[in-house]
C-alpha cells in the first residue's frame, strides 16, 4: 500500500524485556515532551490515563501499551508523551522512548500481513524495513475508535 | 744431756756406725749416714737417699757439712740448699776428737733430704688425679733452675717439658719463683694444640722463706674456651636478630601507616567517583534533553513542509549529537563503574593487608618478648662461661 515516502518518528515500546519499535508519520506528531503529572479525572472513560497540562493545553493520555495489550508502562527517565493530532483532537500517548526521526522511501516499506487482521490491525500503516530493524508505522487517526474520540473531545 | 755438748772420740765411732745403722732406717724419707776423716769421706751408709759426689775416699766438699762441723766445734744443725751437694738436705752431726779430746780427727753426719713437702707426695698424688681431670692436665715442679718432677696425662701433655729442662725465661714458673706469689696465665690454642690455664705456686723454704721452685698446673680449657666463644656468637646473634626484629617492627608501623593511608586516599578517590557519576548523569540529563529539542525541532520543520528541511537537517545533526553524548556519558559510566570496581578490590587487599601486617605486628611482638628471655639467658651462659 505504501506509495509514498516516510519522515517516521520512531520511538519504543518494551515489553518482556524486548524493545519494539513503532513509527508515527511525522506530520501526525505534534510534540514530543517528557511526562508531566498525570491526572485522572473522576468519570474517566477507562482507556484514558489521565489528562496533563501542556503549557496551559489539557492533554488526555493514552497508554498505548495498554492499548496494544502489552501490558502497562512503568515510567522511566527515558519515558516520554508523543503528543499526537487525530483528526478531532489532540492526545498524548506514553512511550518508552523516543529515538529518532528516520526518512523511508517507498521501497523500504512494506504492507503488514494480511493475517494479523482484525480490528486492530486497522492502525498498522505498514512495515519499515531499516537494516536489520522492522519498524511498525501506525497512523494514529485508526487507533482510537469513533466513540473513543468522541469520549475524548468530550472528556477535555 | 744437751746434745751440743756431747762428745764423740774415735773409741766411739765403731758404736756410732753400729747405732746409725739401725736408726737409718727409721727416716721416712730416707737418710744418708757418714764419717770423715780432716781431708774426705771415711765410711758411709744410706737408705732411700744418697748424697751424690759423697763417696767413700772422696774429699770433703769445699764449705761442705764437715767443713762446717769442724769449724764450729761441736754437734750442729746445718740447713744446707742445693749449691753443695745438688738436693736440699739437712745436716746433722759433729766432731769426733782424739782421744785427749784436744783435737778433732774427724766428723760424723747425717744427712736427710730437706724436701717440700708436695715435692715428697707429687709422685703419689700427680698420676691419680692428672687422669681424674675431665680434660686431662699437667703436672710439674721446679727448682730453682729446671723441671725436677713432671706428670702428664692421657689427654694433654706438655712434651717439651721433661726432667732437668730448664726454665724458660719469662715464662709462669719463673714469674711465679721471682715474684713469690701464685701467678694464673691463660694460654692459647697455638702453642700445644688447645688452649688451657697454668697456675704456678712458689714453693718457700719453711726456714727461710726463700723460693725454692715452684709447683704448676697446666689445665686446657678446651670445654670452658668452646661454652665461651658459643656463648659469644648466641649473643652477637641474638642482638643481630634483635636490631633485625627491631627493623620488622618499624616496617610494619611503616606498612600500617601506608596502608590506613592508602584506605584515607581510596575513600577519598570513592567520593569522587561519585562526583563524577554525578556529573555525569547531569551530562546525560543535558543529552536527554537536547535530544528531545531536536526531535521536537525536526517536527516543527516538518510542520512548516519545504521550508523548514534546511532547519530539519539541523535538528537531526543536534540530535545525533545528542546521542553520542548520551553514548559517551554511558562509556564514561562503564569506566568509572570499573575503576570502581578496581578500587573496592585495592580497598579489600589493603584491608586484608592491613590485617595481615597487624597479625604480623602481634607475632613479632611475641618474637621480641622470646628474644628478650633468650638474650638475657645468653648474656647469663656469657658470664657463666666466662667465669669458668
Amino acid at each position: 500500500m505504501a506509495e509514498e515516502s516516510l519522515n517516521l518518528v520512531v520511538f519504543t515500546l518494551e515489553t518482556n524485556n524486548d524493545n519494539y519499535e513503532y513509527g508515527i508519520p511525522i506530520e501526525q506528531v505534534y510534540e514530543i515532551t517528557r511526562p508531566g503529572k498525570i491526572i485522572k479525572l473522576p468519570g474517566m472513560p477507562l482507556f484514558i490515563e489521565g489528562v496533563m497540562n501542556l503549557r496551559d493545553n489539557i492533554i488526555p493520555i493514552v497508554d498505548l501499551k495498554k492499548r496494544f495489550s502489552l501490558g502497562v508502562t512503568t515510567a522511566k527517565d527515558t519515558t516520554r508523551i508523543v503528543i499526537v493530532q487525530s483528526n478531532l483532537q489532540k492526545y498524548g500517548i506514553i512511550v518508552d522512548d523516543v529515538s529518532e526521526i528516520i526518512p523511508l522511501d517507498a521501497s523500504s516499506l512494506a504492507a503488514p500481513p494480511t493475517l494479523a487482521g482484525g480490528i486492530e490491525a486497522q492502525y498498522i500503516m505498514c512495515l519499515g524495513k531499516v537494516n536489520d530493524r522492522l519498524i511498525i508505522a501506525l497512523t494514529m487517526d485508526k487507533i482510537l475508535t469513533k466513540t473513543e474520540e468522541d469520549s475524548l473531545v468530550n472528556a477535555v | 744431756m744437751d746434745l751440743e755438748n756431747v762428745i764423740m772420740h774415735t773409741s766411739d765411732i765403731e758404736m756410732l756406725k753400729k747405732f746409725f745403722n739401725i736408726m737409718i732406717y727409721t727416716f721416712e724419707d730416707g737418710a744418708c749416714f757418714f764419717t770423715t776423716d780432716l781431708n774426705a769421706v771415711q765410711f758411709k751408709l744410706t737408705n732411700k737417699f744418697d748424697l751424690p759426689g759423697v763417696e767413700i775416699g772422696t774429699a770433703n766438699k769445699k764449705n761442705g757439712a764437715a767443713e762446717q762441723i769442724m769449724q764450729a766445734g761441736k754437734v750442729t744443725l746445718l740447713r744446707l740448699d742445693r749449691s753443695i751437694y745438688g738436693v736440699r738436705t739437712h745436716a746433722y752431726g759433729g766432731p769426733i776428737w782424739d782421744k785427749e779430746t784436744t783435737e778433732i780427727i774427724g766428723t760424723w753426719i747425717l744427712m736427710i733430704p730437706r724436701q717440700h713437702k708436695l715435692v715428697n707426695s707429687f709422685d703419689l698424688f700427680a698420676p691419680v688425679l692428672a687422669d681424674l681431670l675431665q680434660e686431662g692436665g699437667f703436672f710439674c715442679i721446679t727448682d730453682q733452675t729446671s723441671y725436677i718432677k713432671r706428670q702428664g696425662s692421657q689427654k694433654f701433655d706438655m712434651p717439651d717439658i721433661q726432667l732437668k729442662t730448664p726454665i724458660r725465661e719469662g715464662s709462669g714458673p719463673y714469674e711465679s719463683l721471682h715474684q713469690k706469689k701464685q701467678l694464673s696465665r691463660e694460654v692459647d690454642a697455638s702453642v700445644y694444640g688447645m688452649p688451657f690455664m697454668t697456675t704456678s705456686t712458689p714453693l718457700l723454704d719453711e726456714d727461710t722463706g726463700t723460693a725454692v721452685g715452684t709447683f704448676t698446673l697446666a689445665l686446657p680449657r678446651q670445654l670452658a674456651n668452646d661454652l665461651k666463644t658459643i656463648a659469644n656468637s648466641l649473643d652477637h646473634g641474638l642482638t643481630e636478630v634483635s636490631d633485625a626484629v627491631q627493623q620488622i617492627t618499624a616496617a610494619t608501623t611503616t606498612s600500617s601507616n601506608n596502608q590506613n593511608q592508602l584506605n584515607t586516599e581510596i575513600e577519598k578517590v570513592k567520593t569522587q567517583l561519585d562526583n563524577i557519576n554525578n556529573v555525569m548523569a547531569f551530562i546525560k540529563e543535558i543529552a536527554d534533553e537536547t535530544k528531545m529539542l531536536g526531535l521536537n525541532a525536526a517536527i516543527e520543520a516538518a510542520r512548516v513542509g519545504e521550508a523548514g528541511r534546511g532547519f530539519g537537517v539541523v535538528a537531526e545533526e543536534i540530535r545525533k549529537l545528542s546521542a553520542e553524548s548520551k553514548k559517551t556519558v554511558a562509556q564514561i559510566k562503564d569506566l568509572t563503574k570499573q575503576i570502581e570496581i578496581s578500587i573496592n578490590t585495592t580497598s579489600n587487599s589493603s584491608q586484608s593487608t592491613l590485617a595481615g601486617v597487624e597479625e604480623t605486628a602481634a607475632s613479632v611482638q611475641e618474637v621480641n618478648a622470646t628474644l628478650e628471655e633468650m638474650t638475657s639467658l645468653a648474656n647469663k651462659l656469657s658470664n657463666t662461661a666466662a667465669n669458668l
